[in-house]
């Protein structure tokens, strides 16, 4: 871990506000990217929508502390799920009594196909799917979610606290229970 | 690679997890194997479909943020406001040229500056504090460490190694009425635990039964619908039955309420005392892994294995706990009728006799591998003289097996140092038989 590279507190002293500027032109700029799919994936563990977009903004802000203080991260998504997993988590344990957040998706479901028919065939199509997702165990449904997003198996470990091959178990087993649904 | 590849390495090589080596032997064998190119091929139909799922149903049938994104950099200004920025100090100059030659001198490991050494001590915290923040994976529990997978059970349930139910002083039953009548009576409450039992509520959902204010009351917090539906179904024709079933009330806690006790650590805290507290012990389950590995035949037997023994803990556990809750709610019986007392240990027994099947399987396939990893053990059944008792020894020893099964197996990160797992995992399997015997012994009398 390289954290302030020999010297960098010389240079870092001498063009502190560049440096600052350029670190938060960075990290907004990932902000923007990621956001939305920080937000959807609180979203699936049930936080209530203000307060998911409550958290993305703590996340990335997290982030920026994190870089700013010279952690050494080697794939920004990566970290930023893993907290966002925690702090999302955490946000649900201090507010144990209240209901999760599950929207009735269903109803929601637009088909973009013009053919009536198969548009009302492709949203029966996914809300099976969407129900088969739904039944999932809670930790396949972190992994699958999780590996939905881009993040490798060992980083979906750390942010769940598992082994890579417990992750791969994990996805085997829900792959294989989604693939029972789309051949039925 | 002669023989087809298992399913979970197929995964694992069109998600790109394999290691080169590895890899081309897939890639190999797919290329001459029609049959295991299909299954690839099936494979990324479903994996398209998680992609379609999460573009139509994720990214648009989930609502949009409430508000306007906050504007970041105001907030990064905050930030470094709040961070004490450094005063023109002419030491500081010093301080820092000296530092630019030391390391131009080669020492500079010596003399790595405050910063460097702060965020490389805050790595090796952050590790040890991802290595004991797992009990944040399982959202239906309040401090999981476990990473097996259990049916949904009330919010007592933990998967830490000790699971603590509040403690029943062991006050005699509560007096059992003959026939029913218009207040319920211990028979009711025993007919309602039968009709759940019938229908496997008793096995996860978050369902209470209590006796109060002259009715059995069945409460459910949190409830899938499509299973409350089933659930008042069967109660419908009981009589003296209150069914309370509610979704959790919205009740925030204020902002700045302080985290539970246990609750991990914010990420960007600093770095507790014990921090460099090693989170491994020397026996560290990798190595084991790669024992069963040899052992076994390589990585998917092992894979096959863990798959097989996290569902023998599902059903184990969740029997496991219906069994407890039934000791604990009755820790006696000797002033019930024959017929309540019968209705107990009958559902008793059921939970025992479905025990059996997993802890069967464990026998028969996890005891020649752990005995192949040099296990050696010789425990035996705890002192328990009534069958609550003994349930109780049965809960601790299928948890043992839980426990210490995903640690060996790599299915939960390693907390603390066992001085031999295979061993403790043997005896926590034999402690387990003979607890079960014990307990049907004592559940005959």
């Amino acid at each position: 871990m390289p954290g302030f590279p020999i010297g960098d507190e010389l240079v870092g002293f001498l063009r502190p506000d560049r440096h600052v500027s350029e670190l938060q032109d960075r990290v907004a700029k990932f902000f923007e990217e990621s956001r939305d799919d920080v937000y959807r994936y609180l979203l699936t563990l049930g936080l209530h929508p203000p307060r998911a977009q409550e958290a993305v903004q703590e996340v990335f802000l997290r982030l920026y502390t994190a870089l700013k203080k010279g952690e050494d991260i080697q794939s920004l998504r990566g970290w930023v799920f893993r907290v966002a997993h925690n702090h999302g988590l955490r946000l649900r344990e201090r507010q144990a009594s209240e209901s999760p957040f599950g929207p009735a998706l269903e109803m929601r479901l637009a088909s973009k196909a013009d053919d009536p028919e198969r548009a009302l065939l492709e949203r029966e199509r996914m809300a099976q799917f969407h129900r088969a997702v739904e039944g999932l165990s809670e930790q396949q449904k972190r992994c699958l979610f999780l590996r939905m997003e881009g993040l490798r198996y060992p980083e979906i470990g750390a942010a769940l606290g598992i082994s890579a091959s417990a992750v791969g178990e994990f996805l085997r087993r829900a792959i294989l229970r989604l693939k029972k649904v789309r051949d039925e | 690679m002669s023989n087809h590849p298992e399913q979970s390495l197929l995964l694992r090589y069109i998600d790109g997890e394999l290691p080169g080596r590895k890899s081309r032997a897939v890639q190999r064998h797919l290329e001459a194997c029609w049959e295991c190119r299909t299954e690839v091929e099936e494979l990324q139909k479903t994996v398209a479909e998680c992609v379609r799922y999460r573009k139509q149903i994720l990214a648009e049938a989930f609502p949009a943020p409430p508000r306007e994104w906050r504007d970041i950099y105001r907030e990064f200004d905050r930030i470094d406001a709040q961070t004490p920025r450094r005063a023109f100090i002419p030491w500081r100059w010093g301080l820092a040229v000296a530092t630019a030659a030391l390391a131009v001198a080669g020492v500079a490991p010596y003399a790595a500056p405050y910063a460097a050494r702060y965020a490389a001590k805050y790595a090796a915290y952050h590790k040890v504090h991802e290595a004991a923040s797992v009990n944040i994976g399982d959202t239906n529990s309040a401090a999981s460490s476990k990473i097996t997978e259990p049916p949904v059970r009330s919010s007592t349930e933990s998967g830490a190694v000790s699971v603590e139910v509040p403690p029943r002083s062991a006050v005699p039953s509560r007096p059992a009425a003959i026939v029913p009548g218009p207040t319920a009576s211990i028979s009711d409450e025993l007919l309602v635990m039968s009709v759940l039992h019938g229908i496997e509520a008793d096995l996860g959902d978050p369902v209470q039964v209590s006796l109060s204010d002259g009715r059995v009351q069945v409460s459910g917090v949190g409830v899938a619908p499509e299973r409350k539906r089933k659930i008042l179904a069967a109660l419908e024709p009981l009589p003296n039955v209150a069914r309370n079933f509610s979704d959790p009330p919205l009740m925030p806690l204020p902002k700045d309420a302080p985290l539970p006790k246990d609750a991990p650590l914010p990420s960007d805290a600093p770095p507790p005392n014990n921090a460099a507290q090693p989170a491994v012990a020397s026996s560290a389950p990798g190595a084991y892994q790669s024992r069963l590995e040899a052992q076994l035949g390589g990585r998917g037997p092992v894979d096959r294995l863990t798959a097989q023994v996290l569902n023998w803990n599902e059903s184990a556990m969740a029997h496991a706990y219906a069994l407890r809750l039934l000791a604990q709610k009755f820790p006696a019986d000797d002033s019930m009728n024959e017929q309540d007392r019968a209705t107990l240990r009958g559902l008793a027994r059921d939970h025992l006799v479905a025990l059996a099947a997993p802890l069967a399987d464990f026998e028969r396939v996890l005891v020649p591998v752990l005995t192949g990893l040099g296990a050696a053990s010789s425990r035996t059944a705890g002192a328990a003289d009534t069958w609550q008792g003994a349930a109780e020894q049965v809960f601790q020893a299928s948890r043992r097996i839980e426990v210490l099964s995903s640690l060996l197996l790599g299915v939960t990160p390693a907390r603390g140092g066992y001085a031999d797992l295979p061993s403790e995992l043997l005896g926590a399997v034999n402690e387990l038989r003979a607890d079960l015997d014990q307990n049907q012994r004592l559940l005959g009398r």
